[in-house]
């Protein structure tokens, strides 16, 4: 789907000068084509397409420098040429190109062997395409190797069932029969949004708690209702609404459970999450170790001082009395 | 009068000027000739207000990864010392020979997709409209249903990594765990690591005179990104760092017991009957807090660092609740 903002500013500049290099060695493209190629509207391309003819420069004058078919354009067709000899699309940023590579890198632990192959290659490939030949300012190390990662991205990619040994949150183990549809990380952990065929309902399972994964029959697709990217965590009629704090260290903790929460700054933020399970928000909390703190409601608070006490060894009624 | 040219249009005509122009353009014959430019010119009078637009468009092509050189011609009198501005064709079209097959695209852009909704989407976003200017498609993808994500919640990041790119020496707070005051931290920046899901940076300590590596989320301060620059590291310094840690993380190790069917045995991955393992950290603090969500549910053997660490952020998960 061509997307509906309009592009501006240096984002305008780098698809001109894309769309330049593209046009200039894709002669006579139908607009619509072009378009889907580049994932932007035919508006922005017509708009674009017609700015890039007017560019006049130095000893050039407008309608010198390149020269636009207005009239294929009126029948939606792109035909661009370019007086000089400007023949290539533009190499990338390194900016961009380490935005790519710790992309791919991410990707690799997800990979089969063929497809690490590609990765190498184009690795290597984004290294000469930058700009500068400077070494990339950020990168992902790979993850290492995961068994059940890649049989469950295998499920996903050839729509086969899963069959698996499954820890809940309430701490049941059971066999599930899972018709996998997509798999989604947050931070380090790993999550399959999917049908349970033994529940017969959509879940979300978290791959860590998942055990003896074994790939069974394809099924036929099914459309999953929530198909929004960021729902992995879906607000319930019995969820209670919590109210957190959560210092800058641990703000990872929005990231995962409220995504579409925007955070900035260096200071301390009050956030309110929906959570299903009070039983499970001190395990939450801990991991924070203090720099998340339940401010309501009381029940919450008591939840995750319960929590903590129980690990420490101690009942609540001994804590009382200290 | 003229139409107003956007920022977009006028990058692209500085580029195409300075690209077609075999013998640079001097700053002057900018400002004649280039659109965006030329209609606020006025020759012979006071155009302070182009060269400040010149300056900061200089400084957006470079972002942009568009290389420019600025020479002074031999051939100049003494007193006629003016730069001339051009792009190599070199050094801006994507480089010969070096081709992308539908498969590598579908790669790219997944990899891309990585960074959605995070601090880097949109130059991940333009390194696609580079990509596609190529012309190759992505083949029909056996990716659909994968999301892995990316997250850059540190606020240090983009400003690193700026600091990165241009070279240029920084300072900021850094807080180490169990400490309550800063330090004050002066380092030339080398790269940011992402490990196991961590925003790492590496760079040379000038205080402590040796590369030393910084836990983004502990920078507790904006980043002051100063006007020195610096040599970039001597090429495999940054390697040598990483595999230091690497060595560092393989000399330190925990030994943890579980409880069989627990979620921490679900979660390490442990065999059928085996109760204890064995675990490298890079970090004790993290390790700590990785251990955390499963707290009630293990008991640390070894290092006793650790099981103090446990407890004390047990007492102040305790206390935030009391």
């Amino acid at each position: 789907m061509p997307r509906s903002s309009s592009l501006s500013g240096t984002d305008r500049y780098n698809f001109m000068l894309a769309l330049t290099g593209y046009l200039i060695t894709h002669r006579q493209q139908r607009i619509e084509e072009v378009a889907k190629h580049f994932d932007v509207s035919e508006k922005e391309i017509r708009s674009a397409v017609v700015t890039i003819s007017l560019s006049g420069v130095g000893m050039y004058r407008p309608d010198e420098l390149f020269f636009l078919d207005y009239d294929l354009l009126e029948d939606g067709i792109l035909d661009l040429s370019f007086a000089p000899t400007l023949e290539s699309a533009p190499r990338l940023s390194t900016r961009q190109a380490a935005a790519i590579a710790s992309g791919l890198a991410l990707l690799l632990e997800l990979m089969d062997s063929s497809d690490r192959q590609e990765i190498d290659a184009l690795l290597s490939i984004l290294g000469i395409a930058a700009a500068g030949q400077q070494q990339l300012p950020f990168m992902v190390q790979p993850n290492r190797d995961d068994a059940d990662l890649a049989i469950v991205r295998q499920a996903v990619a050839e729509q086969r069932i899963i069959r698996c040994s499954y820890r809940n949150s309430a701490g049941e183990v059971t066999e599930r029969e899972i018709e996998p549809g997509r798999l989604e990380s947050r931070e380090s952990n790993w999550f399959l949004k999917g049908f349970c065929l033994t529940n017969q309902e959509e879940r979300v399972f978290r791959l860590d708690r998942m055990r003896e994964i074994e790939l069974s029959n394809q099924f036929s697709t099914r459309e999953l209702t929530s198909r929004s990217e960021e729902g992995l965590y879906q607000v319930g009629d019995t969820d209670t609404e919590v109210l957190f704090e959560v210092d800058p260290e641990a703000f990872s903790l929005i990231a995962d459970f409220k995504p579409e929460h925007y955070i900035s700054g260096n200071k301390s933020v009050q956030v309110k999450i929906s959570i299903g399970q009070l039983d499970n928000l001190g395990r939450i909390v801990a991991r924070y170790s203090g720099k998340v703190r339940v401010l309501a409601p009381a029940v919450a608070r008591q939840a995750v001082r319960e929590f903590a006490l129980s690990a420490l060894g101690r009942s609540p009624e001994q804590a009382l009395a200290e | 009068m003229p139409e107003r040219i956007d920022l977009s249009e006028r990058l692209f005509n500085l580029t195409c000027a300075l690209l077609v122009s075999s013998n640079g353009l001097s700053k002057a014959e900018i400002f004649a000739t280039v659109q965006g430019y030329k209609e606020s010119f006025r020759s012979g009078e006071d155009n302070s207000a182009l060269n400040r637009m010149f300056e900061r468009d200089k400084v957006l092509l470079t972002e942009a990864g568009i290389a420019w050189r600025s020479f002074i011609p031999k051939e100049a009198m003494e007193d006629n010392q003016e730069y001339r501005y051009l792009i190599a064709n070199e050094d801006f079209a994507w480089p010969k020979g070096v081709n992308l097959n539908a498969k590598q695209v579908a790669l790219l852009n997944l990899a891309a997709q990585v960074w959605a909704k995070a601090s880097l989407s949109a130059d991940a976003n333009r390194a696609l409209h580079r990509i596609r200017a190529m012309g190759e498609t992505s083949s029909a993808s056996s990716f659909i249903g994968i999301a892995p994500r990316i997250r850059t919640h540190d606020p240090a990041f983009l400003p690193l990594s700026t600091a990165i790119e241009s070279g240029s020496r920084v300072s900021f707070d850094y807080l180490k765990p169990g400490e309550t005051q800063p330090t004050v931290r002066n380092i030339e920046p080398w790269s940011l690591q992402n490990i196991g899901g961590q925003w790492l940076l590496i760079g040379f300590d000038l205080d402590r005179d040796e590369p030393r590596n910084f836990l983004l989320r502990r920078v507790i301060s904006e980043i002051d990104i100063q006007d020195v620059s610096f040599d970039p590291p001597v090429n495999g310094e940054v390697n040598k760092a990483l595999t230091e840690l690497e060595r560092h993380k393989s000399t330190q190790v925990a030994i943890i017991r579980v409880e069989p069917s627990s979620a921490a045995w679900f979660h390490f991955d442990l065999s059928s009957g085996q109760t204890e393992f064995n675990i490298n950290y890079m970090d004790l603090h993290l390790l700590a807090e990785e251990l955390m969500e499963f707290v009630d549910e293990i008991e640390v053997i070894s290092p006793s660092s650790l099981i103090e660490l446990i407890n004390y952020n047990l007492e102040r998960v305790c206390d935030a609740h009391a």
